[in-house]
């Protein structure tokens, strides 16, 4: 019996770190409204309070999930729920290649929303909804919701207008959100749930493509300071919008959200 | 202190089971007697055995509802052609013209194809759209069992259906969605082969599709 406990202390003991480790790489989000970009008027959104993680899922974290389901290792994953690009910075199977060490801490880019949702599932989480994620992606340094600051849209435009570099620096490398939460700009661009609700023009109802509504309202207008305030979320609206989830983008990584249930 | 451990014990084995039950359910065996009380066709179905190819999307292990309310798996469809729409009963613009289109289709086989075929339409409003509901919106419309299966799903199943075949669909009110207006047409395996994507194109393309998918 003393024997049998042991077992289990020691056991526990090597679960300890990732059984508590879980909640620390997450922050809570507080619910509150923000007016996504392509809102005419009052029709803000509401995001109920959930967690994210602090960091995207990195090549290392992705590593540990193939290892552990080996259907989603490259040379076995069903080609309708991957492309053939996905993973193909790694050396191999289980092998994160010549740059192991530098990719380690590095978001996992190269896969399809099929395998994000695949990661999220069997830790436990899932991946956060577009409103969540652009919510909290809304805000700056020191403010929740700094999407209409021109200085915080002029610093995604400048990334976005950079090429990727060969190889993507370690996550959390920059300061921390007005939630605690890393990298949402400027290292990756991130999947999330419901990428397939972008219309980019209207299909089964005329006149309901927000993209579309933006381009009118740009072309109306001129281009004012509201149209660039808004640009960056367009330009994340009309990627997502060109999205297959089978595809396996270079730059594109994702991370996980999780309810938060009493 | 001791209790501790014990519960920290057991939480750790349920994580563990958890991860592992998924790979397991996966080879659970489908009720072929849910199956033949929908589709007289289906016993020819449970021919086409083993896994899945890689791009067939029966590769899925998601749970469905029939309008009878029996559970079934996407893989139970293999063996037959699939003509799929997703559509909400209550829709009043786009989705009767895709009923409409679907029956056109119905209509252009000829007797041997039409055997080989079934026409799927699977709800994207689970909360309204139950089994029952599915029921009554066959009955009203004439869809019958040997050609016609209706799909009640979980939100995230149906999310997961829609991004494998590229369907896009929102909410925009209590009542309403905007969504594409995609017929699909799957092979016996699951494959895509074709798609309808716009509600203008004539439904004509998709019949000459399925005549040569059962020719081949």
């Amino acid at each position: 019996m003393g024997r049998i406990r042991f077992i289990l202390f020691v056991t526990l003991l090597c679960f300890w770190g990732s059984a508590t480790a879980q909640p620390d790489d997450m922050t809570q989000i507080q619910s509150d409204t923000y007016m996504p970009f392509y809102s005419a008027g009052n029709d803000s959104v509401t995001v109920e309070s959930f967690y994210m993680d602090k960091h995207a899922v990195t090549n290392g974290e992705f590593l540990e999930f193939v290892e552990a389901n080996s259907k989603w290792q490259r040379s076995n994953v069903k080609s309708v729920f991957a492309e053939d690009g996905y993973l193909k910075h790694w050396g191999g199977n289980l092998d994160l290649g010549p740059n192991a060490d530098k990719i380690r801490d590095s978001p996992v880019t190269n896969i399809s929303w099929f395998a994000a949702r695949a990661y999220a599932k069997w830790k436990g989480k899932r991946l956060p909804t577009l409103d969540e994620w652009e919510y909290v992606a809304s805000a700056g340094k020191h403010k929740p919701l700094a999407s209409r600051d021109p200085q915080f849209v002029q610093q995604i435009l400048d990334w976005y207008s950079k090429p990727n570099p060969e190889v993507l620096p370690a996550v959390g490398q920059r300061g921390p959100n007005y939630h605690g939460i890393y990298d949402l700009h400027g290292l990756i661009w991130e999947w999330v749930q419901d990428f397939n609700t972008v219309f980019i023009s209207g299909e089964s109802r005329r006149d309901q493509g927000e993209l579309k509504q933006f381009y009118c309202a740009a072309g109306s207008q001129g281009a004012s300071d509201v149209d660039k305030e808004n640009y960056a979320a367009f330009l994340r609206y009309a990627f997502r919008g060109s999205l297959e989830a089978d595809y396996s983008v270079g730059n594109l990584g994702f991370r996980c959200a999780k309810d938060i249930t009493n | 202190m001791k209790y501790t451990h014990y519960l920290l014990v057991l939480a750790i084995a349920g994580l563990l089971f958890g991860a592992c039950s998924n790979e397991s359910n996966k080879n659970t065996k489908k009720n072929s007697e849910e199956m033949s009380m929908d589709h007289s066709e289906h016993a020819k179905m449970d021919m086409a055995t083993g896994e899945p190819t890689g791009e067939s999307i029966y590769n899925v292990n998601s749970s469905w509802k029939t309008r009878h309310g029996h559970t079934v798996k996407l893989d139970s469809l293999r063996g037959k052609i699939q003509v799929v729409a997703m559509v909400y009963t209550s829709c009043e613009y786009a989705c009767p013209r895709i009923l409409t289109d679907m029956k056109r289709i119905r209509d252009g086989l000829p007797d041997k194809a039409l055997r080989q075929t079934n026409f799927l339409i699977v709800s994207i409003d689970p909360e309204r759209d139950t089994p029952g509901k599915l029921k009554q919106f066959a009955k009203g419309n004439d869809l019958d069992n040997n050609h016609w299966t209706l799909l009640h799903g979980q939100d995230g199943d149906i999310l997961e259906l829609a991004a494998l075949l590229g369907f896009k669909y929102k909410r925009i009110s209590e009542t309403d969605f905007t969504h594409s207006t995609l017929i699909t047409l799957l092979n016996q395996e699951g494959e895509i082969i074709y798609q309808r994507k716009k509600l203008s194109d004539k439904p004509n393309k998709v019949v000459e599709n399925i005549k040569q998918a059962v020719a081949e």
